[in-house]
Parts: C-alpha cells; structure tokens; sequence
C-alpha cells in the first residue's frame, strides 16, 4: 500500500498505551487517507476504545505519537484548540450533557468557536437534528430519549463544527437493525458528499463490511496490531487465523 | 447441549444421593459414582467427607481409575468434584485413568481445566498489596488537588480577562440553588441554634443576675462563630454533596470526557460557576443566618424571659458596636464556601467510574469539607487571637 500518493489525514506512529503499569498497547503504527472510513475491529478488552481515547486526546500515551492533520495531539508546544475543532467524538452512549437539551447540546460547540448569531446557530441545529431523523425533539432532555435517540443526539452534535473527522465509538452497539443500517448509510453519504474521514470502532460484522474502507485488527494477546486493510482483502488474505475467524462469523451467519 | 440438564426424574428406583464407590485392588483404586449429584442435595457434603478421609488414606496408591454409572445424574457438582479429583491427583504425579462417563460431562471437565486458579495470594499478601498500593498513590493526594487548584485559577483569570467559556446563566442557576434555596433550611436551622443559646445561656446567666447578656451572648456567639460555622455545615451538606454527586455522575456518562473532546474545558464550564456561586452565596446566607440566629434569641427574651424588644435589641446592638466580630464571621465564611465549593467539585470530578465510587466521592466530599471548615475555623480563631483582633 502506497501512502505516499495520499495525504494521511491521522498518522499513529510507535504508540504505546497504558492504564497505570497495566500495559493495554504497543507498537501501533498505521495511518488514514483523507476521506476514507477506518475499522478498528478486535475482541472486547483489545484496547479498541483505549486506542480512540488516546486519538481524541484524553489519554496521554506512554510513547509513541499521534498527528491528526499535520497537528501533533499531547504535543506541548501544539494549540490544542486548533485540532479540537477539526474532529467529532460520538461516545457509545452518546454522552449527552444531561442538564441541557437537545438544542443546547447540539449549540454549545458553536456558541464556543464560533461568533454565529443566535439565528444561524438555531437553523444549524434544526438542520443537523433532521440530518440524523431527530427533527422536533429540540426541547427534550437527553434523559428523555431513548438510547438510538441518544446515539443520533450524540452524531448531530458532533457532526455541529463540520468536522473533517468523525470518530465513533460502536455505533451499532444497542441500537436495532433498522436504525443501525440507517446510521451506516449516513456515514457512507457524509463521507462521500463531505469527504469526512471515519474512525469507527465496531464488532458488528455487517457493518464492517458495508462501511470500511481500510480495517485493522488489534489483537488482546498480543497487545498490539495484528493485521490492516480492507476487510474483503482481509477475509481474503490475511495470515492470521484470528482476522479471518472474526471475519467469517458474519458469512457463515449469513448463509 | 440438553444432556447437561439432569433433574433427578426419569428413573424411579435411581438413588436420589450421591453415590461413591472405592474399591482397591492390585495397588489400584476403583472410583465409581453413581446416583444423583446435585448442588442442592444435602447428603452430598457427607460424600465429600468420605472422599476426603479415603484420600488420606490412599497416599501409596498410584493409579486411580475414576469411572461412573450409566443412570448417574449430576449438574455442576459433579463436574466440580471429578475436575478437582484429576487435579489433585495429577498434582501429586500419581496416575488417573478415566473410564465410563457421560459424553456432557467430558466435554465440559475439558472445558473447565482452562479455568485458572487465582487464590494464590493470602491475607497477608492483600495487606501488602494495598499498601504498596496505598503508598503509591500518596503523591497524588498532593499533586491531583494542587494540579485541579492550579486549573481553577486559571480558569478564574481567564474569567477575568473574558475569554472563559463559562456561562453566565449556569452561574445564576447554581447561585439559585446553592442560595436562594437553601434559605428555608438556614432559617429553621439557624432560628433554633440562637434559641438554644438564649435557653442555655439564660440559666447561667440568672445566677449571676446579669439575664440581659443574654442578648450579648447570643450575638456575639452567632455573629462570630455559629452563623458561618452552621452555614457551612449546611452547604457542604446541601451542596458540596449535590456538586460531587452532578459532577460525579457527569464522569461517569462520559459527559466530562465529551466536554474535553470538543476543547471546552470542564473546570471553566462546570467547576467555576459553581465554585463562584457557592463562594458568593456563603458570606450572604452567613448574614442571613446572624440575623435570624438574633432573632431566635430575641424569642426567648421577649417570650420567656419576658423583656422588651426593643431592650433586647438595644442591648444587642451595643454588643455588636465595632462591626468586627460580623466581619470575622462573614471572612471566615467566605473561605468556608470556597473549601466546600472547591472539595465538592474535586470530589466529583475525580470520581471513580461506577455507582459504588459515585457513592464514596459524595460521602467523602461532605466529611472532607466539614473537616476542613473545622480546621479553618480554628486556625482563624488562633490567628485572630494572636493578632489581638477582638
């Protein structure tokens, strides 16, 4: 694979990662192409969710180095507030602000980086509600949905500042088949009609398959890495027996 | 997987006790098991003694030959005792050889021997263990306060210079809760702390036939030292608790870490207008609760005691001419509300990540900061004697 030609938009190189002395990665090199969604697949305990925290942010890592658009993230020379806005976190409940509504919640990123009047920040939130079907729950409070609404709550205001990258902790995890295909096909269309890059933690086979562009497959034994690239090339090629059993749960299950 | 569920039902004759046979012969032994092995029979703990003294007394055999019955029924206890029969003899290098068993019954001895045994540690060893612990995390009783300090000022002079994502409608709404609410239980509170001290005070003041300083001692003692003491009590009970418990609850949804994600900064945005509120509200729920501590002890001078009003408040006027004593206690109540507004939202931003941890930040927020109120007002007490500020 050729990364040259492409501009990498995140580049993870040599991270290591840790809970204390509770070693969770090593080792973990790989980049993303602009534009283009990326799996993070594993078995649970894998440190898939510890490796998003540590690319939104919020855990530091012990070694290693992450660059999200040329930005170095845990750089202490580097604006923080410059990459912040470049990129939405969809946490797996949503993570709602509880005391606020719909409205508020959705408002708040543009009320803080943006100097829009009150007008244009009531339209952008109407129009990124209906993007993800929840048009009129303005006023509800978060505990007030259910956990799908949450979920799309969560989608619409990360999706608020545009952000280049959007990444997602199980988007499916929860929700019905029904409205977890709908929330796939949304990251299909912002992704081509946007150019938004994806970074999507999921064990939900099918949507792997309908979503990614480029998979890796980080391994619970091992601490690190196992195996990247798209999933139909992995189901395909790849030389270890783990990649390609998580892979064929989902054919033999359709069959 | 059905032939792991055995209700001791379909044959009427079957024994419904566990059954051990141990036969030896030629320096062998001859396990068989029969009957019906299940948790919930009693007589099974009688069988499990037997086991242990037979296998006391087979320690010069070599090979052990551990078959059952065709009709036996079990659940779990049997898988349990034949896995821990292998274990142990194995465990002695001796020899065991399985015969008849039933076909669930193996598949699942073979999945159980993956289970991991993890009783390695001891008491002693969990003592040390939460020790090492303990000691390790002693830097961080320091260092985590200092650091969540350190970002509260500076969300404080970002405050200042107008660039804080701080909210001036969340200020207003915690002020109202952490205030104006509260008002009803300073009332009641402080109403009976001045009535009390006008009773207790009355008594031993008749003796001496100076009843009037009743007025005197219930000022002074209010003005000084109650007002700011009860509030504080009541606040890090009212709210420092409900901080830790929002704060604490907000971690635990994750809606911290969204926060940080989109760069607004928790401490401005959630700490500071709380902090500020309670820091404020205080000093004036303090001067609510003098006044109202005043007018308990005026109850039971005019009521009981039966001077006038206007008397009372004469006398209680002259007490408090030179204004510092209602200084002390406004200053100390000040610095009151800081610690609580302050311990309450450390409490909860530091929260562990489930109920029980939830629990256990509140509950140590309300003792910390009444602690800390104590200590404080203490020290303020030595200080003001030294400096003769009386």
């Amino acid at each position: 694979m050729n990364t040259e030609e492409f501009n990498p938009i995140i580049t993870v190189k040599n991270l290591q990662l840790a809970y204390g002395e509770h070693l969770v990665l090593q080792d973990v090199s790989f980049d993303i192409k602009q534009g283009t969604c990326l799996v993070v697949m594993g078995g649970s305990g894998c440190g898939k969710s510890t490796l998003l925290k540590s690319m939104v942010g919020l855990l530091e890592p012990v070694q290693g180095e992450i660059s999200i658009s040329g930005e170095r993230l845990w750089d202490a020379n580097s604006n923080g507030s410059k990459i912040f806005n470049k990129f939405g976190v969809l946490f797996q409940g949503g993570a709602l602000w509880s005391s606020m509504t719909i409205r508020e919640n959705v408002a708040l990123p543009l009320e803080v980086y943006t100097e829009l009047a009150e007008k244009e920040i009531e339209d952008i939130v109407r129009y990124k509600l209906s993007l993800v079907g929840l048009s009129g729950f303005e006023n509800f409070h978060p505990s007030q949905l259910s956990g799908g609404m949450k979920k799309r709550a969560g989608l619409a205001r990360a999706l608020a500042l545009d952000p280049k990258i959007l990444f997602f902790d199980e988007p499916s995890a929860g929700l019905d088949p029904i409205t977890s295909k709908r929330l796939d096909d949304l990251i299909t269309e912002l992704k081509e009609s946007l150019g938004m890059t994806f970074v999507v933690i999921s064990h939900e086979l099918a949507s792997i398959f309908d979503i990614a562009d480029d998979a890796i497959f980080l391994d619970a034994k091992s601490k690190t890495l196992l195996d990247r690239g798209p999933p139909r090339t992995l189901l395909d090629q790849s030389n270890h027996q783990d990649v390609v059993d998580f892979l064929t749960r989902n054919e033999s299950s359709n069959n | 997987m059905d032939k792991i569920s055995h209700s001791n039902g379909s044959d009427k004759r079957e024994l419904s006790i566990p059954g051990l046979e141990w036969t030896k012969e030629d320096g062998e032994v001859l396990i068989s098991l029969s009957g019906s092995w299940s948790l919930s029979c009693p007589e099974r703990q009688r069988v499990l003694r037997r086991w242990q003294s037979l296998i006391r007394q087979a320690s010069d055999i070599e090979v052990f030959r551990i078959s059952c019955t065709e009709d036996i029924a079990w659940d779990t206890s049997l898988v349990i005792f034949v896995r821990n029969a292998i274990d142990g003899f194995e465990s002695e290098k001796k020899k065991v050889h399985l015969g008849f068993l039933p076909e669930g019954l193996k598949t699942l001895l073979i999945i159980s021997k993956e289970r991991k045994t993890n009783q390695g540690k001891t008491e002693l060893e969990d003592i040390a263990d939460d020790l090492e612990k303990f000691t390790a995390d002693i830097p961080n009783y320091f260092v985590k306060p200092i650091e969540f300090i350190g970002a509260v000022i500076i969300a404080s002079l970002e405050l200042i210079s107008g660039k804080s994502v701080m909210r001036f409608g969340d200020f207003i709404e915690s002020a109202r809760k952490c205030g104006a609410s509260a008002l009803p239980i300073v009332t009641l509170i402080s109403f009976l702390t001045g009535l009390t001290m006008a009773f207790v005070g009355s008594v031993q003041l008749e003796k001496f036939n100076a009843k009037i300083y009743v007025a005197d001692l219930v000022s002074l003692a209010m003005v000084r030292e109650m007002g700011a003491l009860m509030v504080g009590i009541i606040m890090a009970g009212r709210t420092g608790a409900s901080f830790a418990a929002e704060l604490g609850n907000m971690k635990l949804n994750e809606e911290i870490d969204s926060m940080r994600t989109f760069g607004i900064s928790p401490i401005s945005f959630l700490v500071l207008p709380r902090a500020l509120a309670l820091f404020l509200m205080t000093p004036l729920l303090t001067l609510y609760a003098d006044i109202v501590g005043i007018l308990g002890g005026l109850t039971v001078g005019t009521v009981v005691m039966n001077f006038s009003a206007v008397h009372y408040l004469e006398q209680t006027q002259s007490a408090l001419t030179h204004m510092w004593e209602v200084y002390s206690g406004v200053t100390k109540s000040l610095i009151f509300g800081l610690i609580i507004g302050l311990v309450g939202c450390y409490k909860g931003m530091n929260s562990g990540r489930d109920s029980a941890a939830l629990g256990k930040s509140v509950t140590s927020a309300v003792v910390v900061s009444i602690t800390f109120i104590i200590v404080a007002d203490a020290l303020f007490e030595t200080i003001f004697s030294y400096l003769e500020l009386r």
